[in-house]
């Protein structure tokens, strides 16, 4: 069976769109749009880096604007999912990720390894099906770069942080929020290549690829 | 566009209803199941027992609604 990659654009906008719909539904329209901002839009950047820039993986036969607008709507799915989950597992019923300033980062790094965990999953399949193709070396779990890896756990742990930080500012007007998710990217796009750097050494001083 | 104290308690309230509780994990269970079906469809089932790596977030999720957290 050959990839459907007109069936995966349209499973990653349409999840996407009912995680938007639920974050409109519980904390508004400008909170929701700062969130596809954040998760999509800044962390879409960083990894259409990877693909063209880095050139670490392809998805075969497809435009670069193809790949922007499936990852934006991807990872804004894929963040979104985890970070309601791990708001529900730390998260006591009379309260949610927004209400106690410890949230701030313990539900950002949870929602990363759960991400991290769903790609231990989905990453296999989704080589194995030929949606995508790593260009780079790997050698410790199914042809895929601990690099990937690497790349989730940070820009999952760091969308949900810059947007916990932002809608926690009860004062802020919506144009604010989401001008502040705007400039946001820049700094969390730093701090997202530094941790990145940080942790691809230390696997490679490991020789783990 | 202000946020008033108001607006910060209903995102708390509007999380509590069963709508608020149970949409993340139907959708991250549809997502798991999209995965399984997508490794079925091209031959790739022994990559199945991967799906265990996104179980336990799920089962964590629902032992800490089904438990009542106050």
């Amino acid at each position: 069976m050959m990839p459907n990659f007109d069936l995966l654009m349209a499973s990653a906008v349409s999840f996407s769109a009912i995680v938007l719909s639920y974050l409109v539904w519980r904390f508004g329209i400008a909170e929701a749009i700062s969130f596809a901002i954040l998760s999509g839009g800044f962390s879409a950047i960083l990894d259409f880096l990877s693909a063209f820039a880095a050139e670490n993986y392809v998805y075969p036969g497809q435009s670069r604007l193809w790949v922007f607008i499936y990852i934006f709507f991807g990872w804004i799915s894929m963040c979104g999912m985890s970070l309601l989950i791990a708001e529900g597992i730390i998260c006591r019923r009379d309260e949610d990720m927004l209400t106690q300033r410890v949230y701030l980062w313990q539900v950002p790094v949870l929602a990363a390894v759960v991400a991290v965990a769903f790609d231990l999953f989905i990453d296999p399949v989704a080589v194995a099906t030929g949606y995508w193709v790593w260009l780079k070396e790997a050698n410790v779990y199914y042809g895929i770069p601990l690099l990937n890896f690497v790349g989730w756990f940070v820009l999952m742990g760091l969308a949900p942080f810059g947007w916990i930080l932002i809608t926690r500012q009860r004062s802020w007007s919506g144009a604010k929020k989401v001008l502040s998710s705007i400039v946001g990217i820049i700094p969390l796009g730093v701090t997202a290549v530094i941790l990145s750097i940080l942790m691809n050494s230390a696997l490679d001083a490991l020789s783990l690829k | 566009m202000h946020a008033s104290p108001q607006r910060q308690v209903e995102h708390v309230l509007r999380r509590q209803t069963p709508f608020g509780q149970w949409m993340p994990p139907i959708l991250y269970s549809l997502n798991v199941g999209a995965a399984m079906a997508a490794a079925i469809a091209v031959g790739a089932a022994d990559l199945l027992y991967l799906a265990l790596f996104p179980l336990p977030a799920l089962i964590a999720y629902v032992w800490s609604m089904s438990k009542g957290q106050p």
